[in-house]
């Protein structure tokens, strides 16, 4: 069973806070909208993201519905290509069909974009492509999320957001030489793979978010201000954009959920308290 | 920044139902009057590599005058407007006004040229 998927099947808004232009539009250098192109800079080498905008030859423009569930709950392109999992798919494949349906809508509602894509530039031995299979059977666990039946429904849909959409776990938990999330350490932030950023303790710590309310989280979500009056940035602040299209309830959820979560003493050795 | 920070901080409370409106408001009047001054902050030369531990200024600060300098503009008219909204007291008034300031300004801003003090 599907754990609480969208009501309102809004592409548009969970386009937003799965945060698919963060990765696929090179705003760094003011690149046209999905058309790709953007570095993520990682300890595996340089990733180009792809196009994903609705043109047929450089985009996705030709992919059918059963082509884009593929690809984001296994990682396979249509042509039968495992991608690396920069491409978060192992969060996007809790997400349910309709909603991965309905940011396909949504994509393809926008203009196409004729950019080709550009090769990864990856360190030995990471640009062995058929290494990906391997990394699937040890990290990927694929399908949509179950309910917990022990949980608020509030908490259920938080979990789904968290989890599936807004994938706030793949930054702000360590990884494992291969690439692989660091379960036990969930939330407990991390230096990100990506462009050197350091992602912060998540969880209830309290040198994380002890502090902070469940009001405090949810409001931060939506205009990016901490409890101190510090305001987000970096990629953050891209994340937000996000969550703040989400509604009012499903900030709460996400914050409900994140707050229920186990404290784990930061991965981070300078992080402070943040909620004073 | 701090005291930027500080009178939010303040602002937030009385939103929240946890301040009082005369701090709400003496923090409105604070960052209106101390918004301007935000761009003398930033001299030439005052970034993370040449002022490390000091200051978290991103070198694309410099490369950018143009897109700064109308991220300070949308910091003073929105501090501006803050301090009107919390002068006439309506709280979701001020809340919209304060969503707009943080994500115009401080997000917009925080966003692109806020890196680490460490210089990363």
């Amino acid at each position: 069973m599907i754990a609480t998927a969208t009501p309102a099947r809004d592409g548009a808004v969970l386009f937003a806070a799965a945060g698919c232009a963060n990765c696929h539009t090179d705003r760094p250098h003011h690149g046209a909208p999905l058309a790709g192109g953007r570095a993520l800079v990682t300890v595996f080498g340089t990733f180009f993201t792809p196009n994903i905008s609705p043109d047929p030859d450089f985009g996705i423009g030709r992919w059918s519905d059963g082509d884009f569930i593929r690809a984001l709950r296994r990682g396979i392109s249509p042509a039968g290509r495992d991608y690396y999992p920069s491409f978060p798919y192992p969060a996007f494949t809790e997400m349910s069909d309709d909603d991965i349906l309905a940011i396909k809508r949504y994509i393809f509602s926008v203009p196409a974009q004729r950019q080709p894509d550009r090769e990864h530039e990856l360190r030995f031995p990471y640009r062995i492509r058929a290494g990906i299979k391997v990394w699937k059977i040890l990290y990927l666990r694929e399908g949509t999320l179950d309910a917990d039946p022990d949980e608020s429904k509030e908490w259920n849909r938080g979990a789904y957001l968290v989890r599936a959409v807004v994938h706030c776990g793949e930054c702000h938990t360590p990884r494992d030489w291969l690439g692989g999330i660091e379960t036990a350490r969930r939330f407990a932030g991390a230096n990100a793979a990506v462009d050197g950023m350091k992602a912060p303790d998540i969880t209830p710590d309290p040198r994380a978010l002890g502090r902070w309310s469940v009001d405090d989280l949810a409001s931060y979500l939506d205009d990016g201000l901490t409890p101190s009056g510090d305001s987000a940035g970096g990629a953050m602040a891209e994340v937000i954009r996000g969550t703040s299209a989400l509604s009012a309830g499903d900030r709460r959820a996400i914050a409900v959920y994140m707050k229920a979560q186990t404290p784990i003493p930061p991965t981070l050795s300078h992080e402070v308290a943040k909620g004073d | 920044m701090d005291r930027l920070g500080d009178d939010i901080k303040a602002i937030k409370l009385y939103v929240a139902g946890q301040g009082a409106r005369e701090a709400a408001a003496a923090a409105a009047k604070d960052l209106e009057t101390t918004a301007p001054l935000v761009p003398g902050l930033f001299p030439p030369g005052s970034d993370s590599k040449a002022l490390p531990g000091k200051s978290a200024a991103k070198p694309e600060i410099w490369d950018n005058p143009d897109d700064f300098q109308q991220l300070e503009q949308a910091l003073t008219t929105g501090a501006a407007d803050l301090r009107k909204t919390v002068d006439a007291g309506d709280v979701a008034t001020i809340r919209d006004s304060m969503r707009s300031l943080a994500k115009n300004a401080c997000g917009a801003c925080h966003e692109n040229y806020r890196g680490r003090k460490d210089g990363d």
